[in-house]
């Protein structure tokens, strides 16, 4: 399939569409409404995947208009065409034809906050000069409107070369059928006239264009032009990098390239403006004086405080019905599945490995879900970003950034979509930094296991007017935050040491989110969890099933076989029934402790007995590793009371467990290490591969599962040896 | 400075977040958050209004 190196294919040879009769890129700025404005113009025809190789979306939707149909490609918002992020580069790659699968768009639909015109207009000038036939959206003219803005559509329209110009509002479909009209002709729009004036550059560009074509690289002016300013490596050309190099400092001197750019453009910018826009009276509106003052720093707190109050309540809070609910019918359908089918091992395979499986995916989806729409929310409104100029000095702090603080506080109930909501963070470094973070904050996961632990054996007395679990749980929460902060700090200032030298985050205004977008990113989201996580949780319980019920040993059933039909024998009535439900869980524990996981505990246990743990806790442990709740169901049974044991009677039989020389295992020391190895290890398949997916390499699961654990066995090591000495 | 914070902008300070920093400044309409140790790199003069 692959064409030789040296062989140009132009990608919309190979990626043509054929039902669509052309492509046409949808271009903004970040905040723009650029995703509102594409969601509308291709309702449902429209798909979600990914680029190949990085974690940006690709969204492509079909649009039909006037008779024509257009393919729609939703590109990552970008201010300008020198990118700084994976995002950004791929809308800069998109543009020029550079990615594989996607065809170099025909024509562009450029998205423009008409309240953000002044950045707007940068992007629009590099946009006009790519050659394409180009329309403008402007967006958001409600908001100008009410800011008193005016605009002279026409003189917008000459000033950026002949581009049509049409006001929008995104949220409320104002001004789409005139956009419709105007998409329908697009293709046979002339390109826009030249409007920026750079002379010099021009001339170099086009010196390095003809050259280049002797060595087969067809290339377009602008091309050459982004290759002296930004420098970009660009793979068609191996010897470009050095040729620009070479040009560089006669055209710009001592001045970096980026910024003479930037000084030139803004200058036409501000001419254009004057031009075409009639600031507000800057008269602010009750709204816009209430939006001001909750901007200031302490309201601001007020408001961040509560809206992660609120979040945590609807998380926990609202969620457990659902839960509840979901829980119940899984265990209903698996009962009844069980009543079914004859015992055995297909019984066993499909109600205690898939069900249980599915199940325990399905239901963390209330959680996720709520969550996930708290944070879409908080970015379609334009949150989040005030949220980061809040806390940043502070996350700064830790070794973060501002944008870290969202997904951070959202991994208190989940990471996986915690580390999802890292994309905001456009500095890798910081965002890697948040990604090994987050998986030390307490999630609801933990919740169970830490609930057995302080139930079973921290005594529930008064400490002043706290009670003494309450603030072991308390505390737990903290050894995470401090877990996740130091090695934020750990990292900055070792492999990820660096500053970011550009941190500018542009603050958008308020705006109501639209409910279609909304949904559309809360099922995309959604989809992506069941996918991603959903099939690593549903393989981890099938394969935890497989370790805990095989080999099956014959003399196990038949030991029960005994003791059932002697106890049928002597008892009658309930008596009967508790004495066959004991001996069923003495069976459970015994198939346990000959089966696979159970071999493992006996032989990992060397390994664990310096914090204390007997073989039981170490085949736990391991079975909780890809997913840190399945310990306390592991325990039930191992511990002989079943997997369906409340959690008072499992903590009794925890309070009375014995090493083989008669000591207890459960001292405090050894609790409390346990505790904190839960409360640092990355116990959890459904993270690892989240993280995987979003940092697109294997380095970093596999270290912070390797760090991680090594800080879990620690801690509980040294709290187990000193608590004991 | 593909934000437009370059030579003959005019700007206007808004305010500073917790703890000072970073500031907020509003740049022909569209208000933008820069890290003080940013914004020292430039030189704004006064053009004497309020505001």
């Amino acid at each position: 399939m692959a064409a030789p190196a040296e062989v140009v294919v132009p990608v919309e040879r190979i990626a043509v569409n054929r039902k669509a009769v052309g492509t046409v890129a949808v271009v903004g700025n970040p905040n723009a409404g650029k995703s509102s404005v594409f969601n509308r113009l291709t309702g449902l025809r429209q798909h979600t995947a990914n680029y190949p190789g990085v974690t940006v979306e690709r969204r492509v939707g079909r649009g039909i208009f006037g008779k024509v149909p257009l393919d729609l490609v939703d590109l990552p918002g970008t201010y300008s065409l020198s990118p700084t992020s994976a995002d950004e580069r791929i809308a800069v790659d998109v543009l020029f034809g550079r990615v594989a699968g996607t065809p170099r768009p025909d024509a562009i639909l450029a998205v423009i906050d008409s309240t953000r015109l002044y950045q707007g207009l940068y992007l629009l000038q590099q946009l006009t000069e790519l050659g394409r036939p180009m329309i403008v959206a402007l967006t958001m003219i409600d908001a100008a409107e009410r800011e008193g803005i005016k605009f002279d559509l026409a003189a917008l329209e000459d000033a950026l070369g002949g581009v049509p110009v049409l006001p929008i509002v995104a949220t409320s479909g104002r001004g789409f059928a005139a956009l419709n009209e105007a998409l329908a002709k697009i293709l046979s729009l002339a390109p826009p006239r030249a409007t920026a004036h750079w002379p010099e550059l021009e001339r170099a560009a086009d010196a390095l264009v003809e050259r280049w074509r002797g060595g087969g690289a067809e290339l377009h002016r602008v091309e050459a032009e982004r290759l002296l300013i930004d420098g970009s490596e660009h793979s068609l050309v191996p010897q470009a990098a050095a040729d620009a190099a070479v040009v560089r400092p006669e055209l710009f001197g001592a001045e970096p390239p980026l910024a003479a750019e930037a000084r030139r453009r803004y200058a036409w910018v501000r001419g254009v403006l004057a031009q075409v826009e009639t600031p507000g009276s800057g008269v602010m509106s009750q709204t816009a004086r209430l939006v001001d003052w909750i901007n200031r720093p302490w309201p601001a707190t007020g408001l961040l405080l509560a809206l992660m109050f609120l979040v945590f309540q609807a998380v926990f809070a609202w969620a457990t019905p659902l839960v509840d609910l979901i829980d119940a019918a899984v265990a209903g359908f698996g009962a009844v599945v069980a009543g079914v089918l004859p015992d055995g091992m297909l019984e066993s395979l499909i109600v205690d490995g898939a069900i249980a499986g599915v199940g325990s995916v399905i239901v963390f989806l209330p959680q996720i879900v709520i969550l996930f729409l708290f944070i879409i929310l908080m970015e379609d409104t334009g949150y989040l970003a005030r949220a980061a100029f809040l806390v940043d000095r502070a996350m700064r702090g830790v070794g973060l950034s501002g944008q870290s603080v969202i997904p951070l506080l959202s991994s208190f109930a989940c990471a996986v979509p915690s580390i999802m909501a890292t994309r905001v963070i456009p500095n890798r470094r910081d965002r890697i930094a948040t990604i090994l973070a987050a998986p030390f904050m307490t999630c609801s996961a933990r919740l169970p296991v830490y609930a057995l632990l302080i139930g079973a054996f921290v005594p529930a007395q008064a400490v002043g007017v706290f009670n003494l679990q309450g603030l072991v749980l308390f505390g737990l929460y903290g050894i995470g935050i401090v877990g996740g902060v130091g090695t934020a700090l750990l990292l900055r200032s070792s492999v990820l040491r660096g500053q970011n030298p550009t941190f500018i985050l542009a603050l958008p205004e308020f705006r109501m989110p639209s409910f279609r977008n909304v949904a559309t990113k809360l099922l995309d989201r959604a989809r992506v969890f069941l996918r991603r996580a959903g099939t690593v949780i549903f393989m981890v319980a099938v394969v935890v099933w497989v370790l805990t019920y095989f080999p099956r040993s014959p003399d196990v059933d038949a030991a029960r076989a005994v003791a059932e039909t002697q106890a049928t024998a002597t008892l009658t009535g309930a008596a009967l029934e508790e004495r066959l439900a004991d001996i069923g869980n003495q069976a459970g524990a015994a198939h346990l402790e000959q089966s696979w996981l159970g071999r493992a505990g006996h032989a990992v246990e060397p390994l664990f007995r310096p914090l204390g743990w007997d073989w039981k806790v170490s085949a736990a442990v391991i079975a909780s590793f890809p997913a840190r709740e399945v310990v306390v169901a592991v325990l039930g049974t191992i511990y002989a009371v079943g997997d369906e044991a409340d959690e008072a009677t499992l903590a009794g039989q925890l309070t009375t467990a014995q090493h083989p020389d008669g000591s207890p295992v459960f001292t405090l020391p050894m609790v409390f290490g346990l505790l904190l190895f839960y409360a640092w290890c990355l116990q959890c398949a459904a993270t690892l591969a989240v993280i995987r997916r979003e940092t697109n390499s294997w380095r970093w699961p596999v270290f912070a599962w390797s760090y991680m654990t090594a800080l879990g066995y620690g801690g509980a090591f040294l709290i187990y040896q000193l608590g004991s000495a | 400075m593909v934000l437009g914070l370059v030579e003959g902008a005019e700007l206007t300070f808004l305010r500073r977040s917790l703890g000072g920093d970073p500031l907020e400044i509003r740049i022909y309409g569209a208000a933008i958050s820069l890290r003080d140790e940013q914004a020292r790199r430039f030189r704004v003069v006064p053009d004497g209004r309020a505001g």
